[in-house]
């Protein structure tokens, strides 16, 4: 965080989703294989979150 | 970890938002996934990075209230590096080098492993409110 700045916000979000014919669980495989973290696996939707930044969310929280 | 907006990405939102027109004040279209490790800061314009992927927007940017949205997926045989920022310029994918002014806002800090076990579906909001 660049503190005193006034500057608009950028924040991230970075999901995975599945190569051509793997599932769901070979992909949670493959990212942990890899050293990614699993922050979320959302089903549903068929992917999961590997990294998330909100500078406003982390603001609040150290508030 | 931080996420910036640079000066030059400022000028351009000034630029953009006032008609100026010339020099950077052309949209922004391309996310770039880069393997630098340093911190992004305020005057940089470039990447200066040695392992870069540049890539479009998946579509056009879209703004909810104060926040917009751009988003660019990596697919399986994109970006295969460890990846340590994720940023956004106002230059063509294919225009975008490691030296090019082209830098507006990121999030550095990163630390992903991209392989081709995975495509990567990455969001990138700019909010036009301070933190």
């Amino acid at each position: 965080m660049h503190s005193g700045d006034t500057r608009p916000v950028v924040s991230m979000s970075v999901w995975a989703t599945p190569a051509p014919g793997q599932t769901m669980s070979q992909l949670v495989q493959a990212l942990q294989a890899a050293g990614n973290p699993i922050m979320m696996v959302d089903g549903e939707n068929g992917r999961v979150l590997i990294a998330k930044y909100d500078e406003a969310s982390t603001n609040e929280e150290q508030a | 970890m931080a996420s910036l907006v640079v000066n030059r990405g400022l000028q351009m939102a000034g630029n953009r938002a006032s008609g100026i027109t010339g020099a950077n004040s052309s949209a922004m279209v391309t996310m770039v996934a880069d393997s630098k490790a340093s911190a992004l800061a305020s005057t940089n314009t470039t990447i200066a990075a040695s392992t870069f992927r540049a890539k479009a927007f998946d579509s056009t940017p879209t703004r909810s209230a104060q926040t917009v949205s751009h988003v660019t997926t990596f697919t399986t045989t994109q970006a295969n590096f460890v990846i340590r920022r994720l940023t956004l310029h106002n230059l063509t994918a294919a225009s975008v080098t490691s030296n090019s002014s082209s830098l507006i806002a990121g999030i550095d800090g990163q630390a992903l492993t991209k392989t081709t076990s995975f495509s990567m579906a990455v969001t990138l909001q700019l909010t036009y409110t301070s933190s």
